[in-house]
């Protein structure tokens, strides 16, 4: 019982001599000195006895209770009186239900001879105590099963209410995750206009630095003059087998290039600049305008770009609607002095 | 003269306990209160329980010879303060238990020695096999009816209740009693304990009376 301070379990392992010695003489001062354990003791020793009289007695304590409980005569005496109480109780149980039945029976009597003969009367007035056991007996199995179905229909109820929450909520999840998905879609394709952006802001700014005199450089590291070599090169086929040579010495921070043009038929023009033996693109450059007059384009590469070997700038003219045409190529021999 | 060991142990033997050392007796285990001899009842029972749980063939005896050693103590040093009367019982207690031992290992026989009346019995519900067993139980039972008529006014009904039906049908009957009585399940249940312990004890007596 949960109102008891001690374990049941280790008063019966107490009364079945199933404790070591030092815990069962712990159990032996308390039985002396603690009123609470001694009542207890009492209590599950009695109930240890009717369990055994009764037949109910767990299989594990079946043993040690024959072989150590049933050693003293005294508590064999003790089982024997447990046995003669569980008899008279059951005499007295039998004899206060046949009471019970047999007081009906004069106010059976006292009715009209046609209701005694009914069956609903013979019903009420079977003396045997079995029988009226045995329709408690299904009434109560039918009081539970009843219970049993009403408490099952409202477990199912709740479990169905639950799984439609779990739905409305799942419902939900999908359409935040959708939203988030579309969100995410228009962000993407707000980065990519950004970049777009980017890019065309990266190429105006390199165009800018391709045209822009040395004077105006903000980039130079050091406070000196820049040392720049300069060149003009014409189309390929203008300026026959012969490779240009363009000698860069080893200090030079810019080479300038001017490309004759033959006409200046687009608004805007791109120079990539290959490796001659391998067409690599090495370096390509943003787009470049020039006046409508002009017919050469300026050019200016950064003197580490360059190598003693031969390069060659492929000229791309690009038309309004962003085509590009390659118009022209440019071959020239980088020496070392 | 100081008395010798040999005079000291004589004097132990035939000591018996007096009126005045077993009011002596009963005021120390009251411990201030006024139990009306409830309290030496109680320490005697639990005494006589402790003895036979530890297998003592006389339990009883035991029961008594250690409440006169705690009696004589108390005669000669006139108080035991240096602890309270149950641990102090549970002491001597023990050292009667040890003597008994001692003894009985003195005197132990084999169980192929003992004759067959003093054979030990094992099973109780063996017993009712015996020829005898039955007449046994008639008596019993009708010591128990007996007993339950002179019980208080009130606890026949209560035991009986207490231990009818079985398993679930039990426990229902209990916490209905208890209901009724406007008593906890836990105080029910020591109410039963005591009202069977008297019924018990009410019930060895008529069965030694009818011999």
């Amino acid at each position: 019982m949960s109102e008891h301070r001690y374990d049941e379990q280790l008063i019966i392992s107490y009364l079945l001599g199933a404790l070591p010695d030092t815990e069962a003489e712990r159990l032996d001062e308390l039985s002396l000195m603690d009123d609470e354990f001694a009542e207890q003791l009492i209590s599950v020793e009695n109930d240890l006895v009717d369990a055994y009289v009764r037949g109910e007695l767990a299989k594990q304590n079946l043993g040690s209770f024959k072989a150590h409980y049933l050693a003293s005569p005294g508590r064999r005496d003790k089982v024997q009186l447990a046995q003669a109480l569980q008899v008279l109780t059951d005499k007295r149980a039998e004899a206060q239900t046949k009471d019970a039945s047999t007081s009906a029976l004069p106010h059976a009597e006292a009715k009209t001879s046609s209701s005694q003969d009914s069956l609903w009367h013979r019903f009420f007035l079977v003396p045997r105590a079995s029988l009226q056991w045995g329709f408690a007996i299904v009434a109560l199995m039918m009081l539970f099963a009843g219970g049993y179905f009403m408490l099952e229909n409202a477990r199912l109820r709740n479990q169905m209410a639950q799984t439609q929450a779990e739905r409305a909520v799942l419902q939900a999840r999908e359409h935040e995750l959708q939203k988030q998905l579309a969100d995410e879609q228009s962000a993407d394709a707000e980065i990519a206009k950004e970049l777009a952006r980017v890019r065309e802001k990266l190429a105006q700014l390199e165009q800018q630095l391709a045209g822009t005199p040395p004077v105006e450089e903000k980039v130079v590291p050091e406070e000196r003059d820049l040392k720049v070599v300069s060149a003009v090169l014409a189309p390929q086929m203008r300026s026959g087998n012969q490779i240009p040579s363009i000698p860069v010495p080893a200090d030079t921070d810019y080479v300038a290039l001017k490309l004759e043009l033959e006409s200046n038929d687009f608004p805007a023009y791109q120079v990539a600049l290959k490796n001659l033996a391998n067409r690599q693109i090495i370096w390509r450059s943003g787009k470049i305008k020039i006046t409508r007059a002009s017919l050469t384009l300026p050019l200016r590469l950064r003197a580490s770009l360059l190598k003693a070997q031969n390069y060659t700038l492929d000229l791309s003219g690009i038309s309004n609607t962003g085509a590009s045409e390659i118009i022209g190529s440019y071959t020239f021999k980088v020496t070392a002095q | 003269m100081k008395d010798t060991s040999i005079q000291k142990a004589e004097r132990k033997k035939d000591w018996t306990l007096s009126q005045s050392a077993l009011r002596q007796l009963l005021a120390w285990l009251d411990e201030g209160t006024d139990s009306g001899g409830q309290r030496y009842l109680e320490t005697r029972r639990r005494l006589v329980s402790y003895f036979d749980r530890k297998n003592c063939l006389a339990p009883d005896e035991l029961a008594d010879e250690t409440l006169n050693r705690v009696a004589r103590r108390l005669e000669e040093e006139g108080a035991i303060t240096d602890t309270i009367p149950a641990q102090y019982c549970y002491i001597v207690a023990k050292y009667v238990f040890m003597e008994y031992l001692r003894r009985t290992e003195r005197s132990q026989v084999s169980l192929g020695d003992l004759p067959n009346s003093n054979q030990p019995f094992l099973d109780a519900v063996a017993l009712s096999d015996r020829s005898d067993a039955t007449e046994n139980e008639e008596r019993r039972l009708n010591c128990l009816e007996q007993c339950l008529q002179h019980l208080e006014s009130g606890s026949g009904e209560i035991i009986i209740q207490y231990y009818q039906g079985e398993q679930r049908v039990k426990i229902d009957s209990r916490r209905a009693l208890a209901e009724r009585l406007g008593i906890t399940m836990n105080a029910l249940s020591i109410r039963a304990c005591r009202i069977r312990e008297k019924l018990e004890a009410c019930a060895r007596k008529c069965m030694s009376d009818d011999g």
